[in-house]
């Protein structure tokens, strides 16, 4: 059919249009790309900023990208993380519900949108996101599965969780998972499925760094909380840190590092916490850290703010509510702690970790049966819960009951062989199965059997005398028996406080049971392990008293200022480093007093606290009387707060106690700190310039009463032999300063002095003078007894002779002349004790041992027991003359 | 530590003496009334038998003619002032006990230090290997086969762990060295004390029968300084160290004196102990550590002194005090005895046989004190 003309036109027209439209389409479609920002590039640099933690310039970033295209799937999904990991958890709950509805099958803003939902406790909301998330499959499914698993653990869903760990683990052993993140996931399946070194050799592979791919945060935070659990701090804070290098401010990170470092007791703790906050200040495991470390200074209000803090974040955390718990069984509020309890075991029925973490806290208050009743809670609810096992062993083994208790530490080392706790603990217990035992009326002794011929008998008589004197003075009887342990290795000592090595201390107190150093576990000289046993024992008597609520400040206090009542000498003293801490403005308030025992800020905190603590407890009894402090002790018992205790003892709130302890400090201090130039001390120091003798004169002229001028000339001249002048500055040096018994002391050197002029008395006085600052010097004991042997004045000699003792009790020569000291005063039962632990040391010259005990027994009035001597002796030493005619003696001089 | 190839020659101890006493020679072999012959053998073996020849009363008598004692002093190459003056203390206060306490004839001592000047009255030569060599041989030339030759030495020691050698002025002797210049001097008892460092490497060489070795350490790797050296010396002028009260320090006494006190410094001082003395008694496999040297009842060390002797011996009592001193040796062997059989009877059965026969010795010494 042939058209018309003007069809023709009317076709060509309609043909230029298309064209036209076409082309115009095409100009604008270009153009629009051209000019529209890349929201993929923008998200790819967002999520850069994101992993890199600067959370901000995310937001910003992903905020632009969805401005372009508010249906950009990624930005969607990073600005959720972004929220969710600055802790904006409720805006991310917003914002994801904005994005899922019009996307409601998409993976990543369902799992985002279950993270910030668990963040804030709404589990339900949190499962049934994560199972959309599950069933839209796609590449994030192995994460959301994973996330769904942890959940229904933490629900106490095991067997729903363990099934989805286990398919994960199968599709692993199927051979079907790759790449950094999924393998990640599979680490953490199989260490939920309790295959440890397996998730450790996944997480090497998930972490390890690729060309061209990133190691993914999450994975790598998760391999160091594995090491954390299994107790390996080094290799912990080393992944920790790995982290820190892909975002310095990640908060799980920030935290793990920090709980790492509890290990070593610094206060990187609490900074590495609040720098997890500085990033996300929602972030809860923070805030329930800090609330711990305030539990542990017993500052139980501080804490029970910060766990509301947490709570008003996800009321249904149930490591705050755990917390919450903790904090209503301290303030003894039964219907609190039921109420915390119950909203616990509503979320998740078999949470034994809630009592796992009340018997930990019963554990810092020293509360030890406590903590093994509330142990026995945990793991009747939760059996796999290893720690808890090993906590109970431990305090089993703390209140006495050491056979129960290593079946404990057994069962927990079972179950969980990297417990380096239970197995630290087990293997001291195999070398305490060696221990010797020994007991006197009230006490029970376990040391080793090198020891027991030495130390029983003045360990024995002397936890006597402290029992003795104590509850006198307490008015007080401790239960018992009362168990004593020395241990001959510092390092069986530490395990047995703390299950790990490396503890600082010489002794701890558990209630009924104490364990000391051994003198054998240190050099001669390192310390007193008699005042060491008597402070430990008025520990016995501050914690039972007050059925363990003493803070812990005033108990040391009250058993150093029992130490310096037990003996002239014992206890600590003033040092030049107390001083110095002083005018430095160092020095604590009482209400700091136990922060600077639980997170000293520096190296010396804790000794300058100890002494603190005891000056404490001095000026009670100096303005009070010391009924004043048996009153506090009592109040303790019934659970008061501090302030309230001496509210109502002293009269005094906490400011006023800070006042007058200041008070208190500078009348004792100023006086000495004015003597002690230590600014010109250290400027010598750093200039390596020791002054010389005219520079000290002069210096001396100014200031007479300078302490370190007249020690520091005294020591030139005596140095050149120039006595006679020395003597002089070194006495002015004494009487300024007594307290000084470092090496060089004004005391030692006079003492050298008047025994080289052969001034025996003065000497005397001088050896005295060091021994009663200075409770580990055995040198100025030793000679005091010289000079009293020589003068016969044997009662002294003896003396001064069983003080060094206390100090080292090894030396077979002080063993010796304390017997013969003790014979020479008629004091038989002395002298038998001395020869006796004489022998037990093996002394070289035994037969003369033998001799000499046997003439003490025969004071004693013990001839048969004298005979069966004098026979060893002989038995030795066949010819020995003296030894012959003793037994003639005793034979009736046939 | 033993090696197989000892080095120089190796005499045998004998059994019989033939005479270096008191009495007279005549010439050849005299024949003596029995009760003297029976004497003299009796003397010998007191000499030689361990744990007997304890007399009533101790040494430190002035030595008669032909005294049987020799003593050599070295102290080697000091290396540095503190060292030379510590070296120099230990040797001459080793010889004022020999010569104060224990007797031995000035001209029975030699001593070489590395520098002689430093005490020219009690040091007679430079400590070389050449000077060491002539000093024994010229001692070779007087001391008799009866003879005791005590040798100290003193000062830095070397090893490659298993050859030892002793730092000298100049060349420095092997332990083969040491021992073919020593035990060329023709003595019946040698005593040798080593107090180098590497010290055990030296007793593959110088132990042997008739010889007690001491050294400072176990071994040629233990080359740290020693300490051993001062604490033996002090053992002669302790009484502590006399642990069987017979007024008398034997070597086995000397080496746990010292020993001991050894192991005390280093316990004191909390460090870790880098030298184990050891004593090597004629000639045995393996030498003794102070722990090991203590279960031992019959060692050569202990009945072997450096003092002249027992007075018995010097024939210096009556007839009926000799008397008692052998009754006194017989009831102390009694005593041996049953102490040996301790395990195969009840203690009270033990204690009741010892104590009858330490009173009878009690009573015996007794009446022997009087005389």
């Amino acid at each position: 059919m042939k058209s018309s003309k003007g069809q023709q036109d009317r076709d060509a027209r309609m043909g230029r249009r298309c064209v036209v439209r076409v082309l115009l389409i095409g100009i604008l479609t270009w153009g629009a790309v051209a000019l529209r920002p890349a929201e993929g590039q923008v998200a790819a640099e967002s999520r850069t900023a994101l992993r890199a933690g600067d959370y901000a310039a995310a937001r910003s970033g992903f905020e632009a990208a969805l401005r372009a295209n508010p249906d950009h799937e990624e930005s969607q999904a990073g600005l959720l993380q972004a929220l969710r990991e600055s802790g904006a958890y409720q805006e991310a709950i917003r914002r994801g519900d904005e994005f899922l509805k019009r996307r409601s099958g998409s993976v990543a803003l369902n799992y985002e949108r279950a993270l910030s939902a668990r963040a804030v406790g709404a589990y339900p909301a949190a499962e049934e996101h994560l199972l959309r998330a599950v069933k839209a499959g796609g590449g994030l499914r192995r994460t959301v599965v994973a996330e769904l698993a942890d959940l229904l653990d933490y629900l106490g869903r095991e067997a729903e969780a363990a099934k989805l760990w286990d398919g994960l683990l199968d599709e692993y052993r199927g051979g079907r998972v790759s790449g950094s993140r999924d393998l990640g996931v599979i680490a953490r399946a199989a260490w939920r499925r309790d295959y440890i070194q397996d998730a450790k050799d996944i997480f090497i592979d998930a972490t390890e760094e690729k060309p061209g791919a990133e190691v993914p945060l999450e994975a790598l935070t998760n391999f160091g909380y594995l090491f954390l659990e299994k107790y390996d701090a080094t290799d912990a804070i080393s992944v920790f840190r790995d982290c820190q290098k892909i975002n310095k401010g990640y908060a799980p990170a920030l935290v793990g590092l920090a709980l790492a470092k509890q290990y070593e007791g610094t206060v990187e703790v609490e900074s590495l916490a609040r720098s997890a906050l500085e990033a996300n200040p929602n972030f809860i495991p923070a805030i329930n850290l800090l609330a711990e470390l305030r539990f542990q200074e017993e500052r139980y209000d501080d804490a029970m703010t910060l766990v509301r803090q947490a709570q008003a974040i996800n009321p249904k955390d149930l490591d705050a509510l755990s917390l919450e718990a903790v904090y209503h069984q301290i303030r003894e509020d039964a219907s609190g702690f039921a109420q915390a309890e119950s909203k616990v075991l509503a979320i998740h029925p078999s949470y034994g970790r809630l009592y796992y973490t009340l018997a930990e806290s019963m554990v810092m208050r020293r509360k030890y049966q406590e903590a093994v009743d509330f142990n026995r809670k945990a793991v009747a609810l939760t059996p796999g819960l290893y720690p808890a096992y090993a906590s109970m062993g431990m305090n089993l083994m703390r209140v006495g009951d050491l056979k129960t208790g290593r079946a404990m530490v057994e069962r927990a080392f079972e179950g969980d062989p990297f417990n380096v706790w239970a197995y630290n603990t087990l293997d001291l217990l195999d070398q305490m199965d060696s221990f010797a035992t020994g007991s006197s009326e009230h006490c029970v002794f376990h040391m080793s059997r090198e020891d027991q011929p030495v130390l029983l008998p003045y360990a024995s008589k002397l936890a006597e005398e402290a029992h003795a004197q104590l509850t006198a003075r307490y008015g007080f009887t401790p239960q018992g028996p009362l168990q004593f342990e020395m241990f001959p290795d510092h390092g069986g000592f530490a395990v047995r406080t703390l299950g790990l090595p490396g503890l600082g201390a010489l002794g701890v107190c558990f209630g009924k049971v104490v364990a000391l150093d051994s003198p054998r576990a240190r050099k001669p000289g390192e310390f007193n392990w008699g005042s060491t046993l008597w402070h430990e024992f008025a520990h016995i008597m501050t914690l039972q008293m007050t059925r363990h609520n003493v803070p812990r400040w005033f108990s040391e206090g009250l058993s150093v200022y029992e130490e310096q009542k037990a003996r002239a000498g014992w206890g600590d003293d003033l040092t030049a480093s107390f001083v110095k801490a002083y005018k430095e403005g160092r020095l604590l308030k009482v209400s700091e007093l136990n922060a600077g025992m639980m997170r000293p800020k520096s190296p010396d905190q804790i000794e300058l606290s100890y002494y603190q603590a005891g000056l404490f407890c001095r000026m009670i009894e100096e303005k009070f009387g010391f009924e004043k402090i048996r009153q506090s002790l009592e109040l303790f018992s019934e659970n008061l707060p501090v302030e309230e205790v001496f509210r109502r003892t002293l009269g005094w709130d906490t400011k006023a106690l800070d006042a007058q302890y200041a008070s208190y400090l500078d009348g004792i201090l100023k006086p000495v700190a004015s003597r002690l130039d230590f600014q010109r001390l250290a400027l010598e120091r750093k200039s390596e310039i020791a002054p010389d003798k005219a520079m000290l004169t002069s210096l001396l002229k100014r200031n007479p009463d300078d302490f370190f001028a007249n020690l520091q000339l005294g020591a030139v001249l005596h140095q050149e032999q120039s006595m006679a002048a020395a003597e002089g500055y070194l006495r002015k040096a004494a009487d300024l300063f007594p307290e000084f018994v470092e090496p060089g002391n004004p005391h030692e050197l006079l003492a050298e002095i008047y025994m080289a002029s052969g001034r025996e008395e003065d000497a005397l006085r001088q050896y005295l003078d060091w021994a009663r600052y200075d409770e580990s010097a055995v040198l100025p004991l030793t000679s005091a007894a010289e000079i009293y042997r020589k003068r016969k004045d044997w009662a002294n000699a003896a003396r001064v002779l069983e003080l060094s003792i206390y100090i080292d009790p090894y030396d077979t020569r002080v063993h010796a002349r304390l017997g013969e000291s003790a014979m020479e005063a008629g004091n038989w039962n002395a002298a038998i004790a001395a020869f006796q632990v004489l022998l037990g040391l093996n002394p070289p010259d035994r037969a003369e041992a033998h001799y000499n005990l046997a003439r003490a027994l025969l004071g004693a009035g013990k001839k048969t027991e004298a005979k069966r001597e004098v026979l060893r002796s002989l038995e030795i030493a066949p010819t020995y003359d003296k030894a012959q005619q003793l037994l003639l003696k005793l034979s009736g001089g046939r | 530590m033993r090696s197989g190839n000892r080095g120089g020659a190796a005499r045998r101890g004998r059994m019989i003496c033939q005479g270096r006493s008191a009495l007279p020679h005549a010439g050849g072999f005299l024949l003596f009334p029995r009760p003297i012959r029976s004497y003299l053998l009796l003397s010998c073996c007191l000499m030689i038998s361990p744990g007997i020849g304890k007399p009533a009363f101790g040494a430190g008598q002035a030595a008669p003619a032909g005294d049987s004692r020799w003593a050599i002093l070295v102290s080697g190459i000091s290396g540095e002032p503190e060292l030379q003056k510590r070296y120099l203390k230990n040797l001459t206060e080793m010889r004022s006990v020999l010569e104060s306490s224990l007797g031995f004839p000035p001209d029975h001592i030699v001593a070489l230090f590395d520098d002689p000047a430093m005490d020219p009255s009690r040091i007679q030569h430079q400590s070389t290997r050449d000077n060491l060599a002539k000093v024994c041989r010229e001692i070779a030339g007087r001391a008799g086969g009866e003879d005791l030759v005590f040798v100290f030495l003193e000062g830095h020691g070397d090893s490659d762990g298993r050859n030892y050698k002793f730092n000298m002025v100049g060349p420095d002797p092997a332990g083969e060295d040491l021992a073919s210049m020593i035990y060329a001097i023709p003595a019946q008892r040698f005593v040798v004390f080593n107090g180098t460092n590497c010290s055990g490497a030296s007793l593959g060489a110088l132990a042997g029968k008739g010889r007690i070795v001491i050294s400072a350490t176990k071994s040629g790797l233990e080359k740290n300084l020693t300490r051993l050296s001062a604490y033996f010396v002090e053992a002669f002028a302790d009484n502590n160290a006399d642990v069987d009260k017979n007024a008398r320090i034997s070597i086995l006494e000397a080496f746990q004196y010292a020993a001991r006190k050894v192991e005390e410094y280093y316990t004191r001082e909390g460090s870790l102990q880098t030298e184990h003395p050891v004593l090597s008694d004629n000639g045995e496999a393996a030498a003794l550590t102070l722990a090991d040297a203590g279960t031992r009842t019959s060692l050569l060390a202990g009945s072997v002194f450096l003092d002249r002797g027992s007075p018995l011996l010097l024939g210096d009592m009556s007839p009926e005090g000799q008397a008692l001193a052998r009754e006194a040796r017989s009831l102390e062997k009694q005593v041996e005895l049953l102490k040996s059989m301790k395990d195969e009877m009840s203690e009270e059965e033990y204690l009741k046989r010892l104590e009858g026969l330490l009173l009878k010795l009690a009573e015996v010494q007794a009446r022997l004190r009087k005389k």
